[in-house]
C-alpha cells in the first residue's frame, strides 16, 4: 500500500506540471538559502577530531603588559600565543602524553628534478608529538623522535601534495630534500590530512591548506637554515633591550606560538597546577606582571574562545531559516489549492473505500515528494551558492570545506526538505481529508 | 432479506441562516437482488438519499441498516471499509480518475481491499472484459468517449464484488443509443444477483427496473404500494423533474 500510496501521489504531481514545478523551484530556493548558511556555519563549527577533542588542550598564559588587556581575545582572557622561552620552559613538564608548539615560517624548495624550479614553500614548526597527538595519517614513513627534536636533526615530513611535486608520488622516505641552503632528510609522507579547522592552527591557517613540509620546531629558529617566521605575532617590551630580532623572539615576551599537550582525562586539573606553578617560578624572576590568568583549553572550547562561528553566521541562518518558513507558507498555499481544485479525485477515492487516513497519507506523500524534489534541487543550488562564495572571497574560508560540505549540504537539504514539505502539507492534507466525500464528489 | 433498511432517517443541512430538511423521515427497504430506480424532482432530496445510502454523508435521526449492520455509530475506517467491499458507485459525471487509465481506474477499489496483484489483474480484466474494454485499459479516461468512460464505471463497480451499486443517472450524460447499452449492462448485472439502485430522470430507464419510487420533500413514495403522504399520482405526474 505504500507504493501505491506514493505511485498515486506521483500521477497527482503529474497531473498538475506546472503547479508542481512551481511548488518545487519555490521550496528548492527556500532550502537553499538556509542549507548554504547551515553548511557554511558547520564548517566552522564542526569538531575536527571528535575522538580526541576533550584530552587535546591549548594551553596559554598571561604574559602581557600589566597595563593593558590584551586585545583580539575575550575579555579577561591572556594572549592567544605564547612567547618561545614559555614554550620552552613548558616543554619541561612530564604530565602530558604529547606536547607540541605549533607555528609557521616559509622556507624555499629547491628540487632535484630540473623541471621543477624552486619555490617557497609553507613550513609547519612543530615537535615530534605533533603527528601523533593530532592523528596524522601517512602515507609513507611517519614522523620524527623526539631525540631528533633535541638533537635539531635536519629531517622533514612532506605533505602529500609536495610528494606528488617533488618525487611523482613515490615513496620518497630516505630521500633528500634541498630546503634553503641545506638538505634535509624526508622521514614522512602525508596521506590526505585535512581537518577542517585546522584547530591546532586556528589563528593563522584555520580552513586553509596543510602545510607543505613539515620540520622540527627549532631548525625553524636557526637562521643559517633560511626559514622565515610567518604568522600572526603579539608582543610588548623593547626590541632596545635584546641583541637582535632573533634573541627578542627567543628572550623577549613575543609571543607568536600556539602550544598544544595532550593530557589523560586525570592529570588535567594537576597539569594546570602545574603551568601555574612556572608561571609563579617565573613571576620570582621579574616577568609575567599581571595576576595568575593562565588556560588550558579543550578544542572545542578553543575554537569558541577563537569564535570560529561568528555571530553573523548564525544570525544568517536563523534568516535563512525564516525565509525557509515564508517558503513553506507559500508552498502550503499551492497546495491548499491543488488539493481543494483536485477535491472530487479525493472523493472519488473515499467513495470506492479509501479512508480519511489513506486520503491524508496520499496528500501527505504528494507533499513529500515535492518535498525531497526541493531538497534535490535546492542542494544543487545550495551546492553553487558555497562555490559562488567560495569564489568570492579572497581567503576561501568557506572553501576549504565545500568537498566536505557537499554530502552534509544535501543532508541538510533533503532533511529541511521533508520537514518543509511535511510542513506545508500537513494542513491542506489534513483539510482535503476532513471533507465528507459527498461534497467532494458534488465538487467534481 | 434487506440489504438496504432505512427507518425514518432525517438528513438536515443548515448554514448560519437557513435550515434544509433533505430527508424528512425517509423509510426504504431495499431486498437483496432488486433493480430499483428512484425518481423525484429536483432537490426533492433523491441524491442526499443516495449520499446517505453509499456512506458518503451521514444523517442526522434514524436508524440505517447495511446488510444488517447498523451503521450509524461506526467509524470512519469501518464506513470506508463497508463503502469499499458492499457498495460500487456509477456517477453521471463517471467521476473516472484523470491521472489513471482505464485498468488503473478500475484497480482502485480493489487495492483498498489489499487484494493481491494476481488476483486484482484477473478482476480487472474479467470486469473490462465484461463491459467490452479489454482493449482499452491503458487508455486514459481523456481517450475514451462518454460511454466507454461510464463502461469503465461500470467496470470499476463491478469489480469490487460488491452486495450493492448506487448508481447516480448513470445514462445522464449518455446518448439514447449508449444509455440503452448502459442499461442493458446493468440489468446483466442485477441478473447475476447484484442489488442495484438507480437514481434517474428517464422513464424508459426506470421502466427496466423492477421496483420504482418517487422522491418528494425528503420523503419516499414508492409506486408498487399505494401513493402515500396524500399524493395522487396525477400530482407526481405534474412534479418538475429536470436537474
Amino acid at each position: 500500500m505504500v507504493l501505491y500510496t506514493l505511485r498515486l501521489a506521483w500521477r497527482s504531481v503529474r497531473a498538475t506540471p506546472w503547479l508542481s514545478l512551481v511548488a518545487v523551484v519555490g521550496l528548492a530556493v527556500g532550502i537553499a538559502v538556509p542549507t548554504t548558511l547551515i553548511s557554511i556555519r558547520y564548517v566552522f563549527a564542526r569538531n575536527p577530531i571528535p575522538d580526541k577533542s576533550d584530552v587535546l588542550f591549548n594551553v596559554r598564559v598571561d604574559n602581557w603588559d600589566p597595563t593593558a588587556q590584551f586585545f583580539d581575545i575575550k575579555p579577561g582572557d591572556p594572549p592567544k600565543h605564547i612567547a618561545y622561552r614559555d614554550m620552552v620552559g613548558l616543554m619541561e613538564s612530564d604530565l602530558p602524553v604529547g606536547k607540541t608548539g605549533v607555528a609557521s615560517a616559509t622556507v624555499f624548495v629547491f628540487p632535484d628534478l630540473p623541471s621543477v624550479r624552486p619555490y617557497q614553500a609553507m613550513a609547519r614548526l612543530c615537535h615530534a608529538d605533533f603527528f601523533s597527538m593530532f592523528e596524522v595519517p601517512f602515507r609513507y614513513g611517519g614522523g620524527w623522535s623526539r631525540q631528533d627534536d633535541r638533537d635539531h636533526a635536519r629531517v622533514v615530513v612532506l605533505n602529500r601534495d609536495t610528494n606528488e611535486r617533488l618525487f611523482g608520488g613515490e615513496d620518497s622516505v630516505g630521500r633528500t630534500v634541498r630546503l634553503g641552503e641545506h638538505d634535509f632528510s624526508v622521514v614522512g609522507v602525508l596521506d590526505t590530512f585535512r581537518p577542517l579547522p585546522q584547530y591546532y592552527d586556528v589563528i593563522n591557517n584555520a580552513m586553509g591548506d596543510p602545510r607543505d613540509v613539515f620540520v622540527p620546531f627549532e631548525l625553524g629558529l636557526e637562521e643559517e637554515l633560511g626559514f622565515s617566521l610567518r604568522g600572526d605575532t603579539d608582543s610588548w617590551g623593547s626590541y632596545s633591550d635584546y641583541a637582535n630580532p632573533m634573541d627578542f623572539v627567543k628572550r623577549g615576551e613575543f609571543n607568536w606560538i600556539q602550544y598544544w599537550v595532550e593530557l589523560k582525562p586525570g592529570d588535567v586539573e594537576a597539569y594546570r597546577q602545574w603551568v601555574d606553578s612556572y608561571v609563579l617560578t617565573q613571576k620570582s624572576l621579574g616577568r609575567f606582571p599581571k595576576p595568575l590568568n593562565n588556560r588550558v583549553t579543550p578544542v572545542m572550547e578553543w575554537l569558541d574562545v577563537r569564535d570560529m562561528v561568528p555571530k553573523q553566521v548564525t544570525g544568517l541562518v536563523i534568516i535563512g531559516l525564516l525565509f525557509l518558513v515564508v517558503c513553506c507558507l507559500n508552498l502550503l498555499g499551492l497546495l491548499l489549492a491543488k488539493f481543494l481544485a483536485r477535491s472530487g479525485v479525493l472523493g472519488v477515492h473515499r467513495a470506492l473505500g479509501a479512508s480519511r487516513a489513506a486520503v491524508f497519507s496520499q496528500r501527505l506523500a504528494e507533499c513529500l515528494l515535492i518535498g525531497v524534489a526541493g531538497g534535490v534541487v535546492g542542494a544543487f543550488l545550495a551546492s553553487i551558492s558555497l562555490r559562488v562564495i567560495n569564489a568570492t572571497l579572497p581567503t576561501g574560508r568557506v572553501a576549504a570545506g565545500v568537498l566536505l560540505v557537499d554530502g552534509y549540504a544535501l543532508a541538510v537539504a533533503i532533511v529541511l526538505a521533508v520537514l518543509a514539505g511535511a510542513a506545508a502539507g500537513l494542513y491542506p492534507a489534513w483539510r482535503a481529508c476532513r471533507v465528507a466525500p459527498a461534497i467532494q464528489l458534488k465538487i467534481n | 432479506m434487506a440489504i438496504l433498511d432505512m427507518r425514518e432517517v432525517t438528513r438536515v443541512y443548515r448554514t448560519d441562516l437557513v435550515e434544509t430538511v433533505a430527508l424528512d423521515g425517509f423509510t426504504l427497504t431495499v431486498d437483496e437482488g432488486d433493480f430499483m430506480s428512484v425518481s423525484g424532482p429536483s432537490g426533492s432530496g433523491k441524491t442526499t438519499f443516495l449520499n446517505v445510502a453509499g456512506l458518503l454523508d451521514g444523517f442526522d435521526s434514524g436508524v440505517y441498516l447495511l446488510d444488517g449492520e447498523d451503521v450509524s455509530q461506526l467509524s470512519d475506517r469501518a464506513l470506508s471499509r463497508i463503502r469499499n467491499r458492499k457498495i460500487g458507485f456509477i456517477f453521471q459525471t463517471f467521476n473516472l480518475i484523470p491521472d489513471l487509465d482505464a485498468f488503473d481506474n478500475v484497480d482502485v477499489p480493489l487495492r483498498y481491499q489489499g487484494l493481491p496483484s494476481s488476483e486484482r489483474r484477473i478482476r480487472i480484466d474479467g470486469a473490462l472484459a465484461m463491459v467490452g474494454l479489454f482493449n482499452r485499459k491503458r487508455h486514459l479516461p481523456s481517450q475514451l468517449s462518454g460511454g466507454q468512460q461510464q463502461r469503465v464505471a461500470v467496470a470499476r463497480a463491478l469489480a469490487g464484488q460488491p452486495r450493492i451499486i448506487l448508481a447516480d443517472e448513470p445514462t445522464g450524460n449518455l446518448d439514447t443509443t449508449t444509455a440503452r447499452e448502459i442499461m442493458e449492462l446493468l440489468e446483466k448485472v442485477n441478473e447475476s444477483g447484484t442489488t442495484i439502485v438507480m437514481v434517474t430522470h428517464d422513464p424508459g430507464c426506470a421502466a427496466s427496473a423492477n421496483r420504482q419510487i418517487h422522491i418528494l420533500d425528503g420523503r419516499l413514495i414508492d409506486l408498487r404500494q399505494e401513493p402515500t403522504a396524500g399524493l395522487g399520482l396525477s400530482q407526481l405526474a405534474a412534479a418538475p423533474t429536470a436537474g
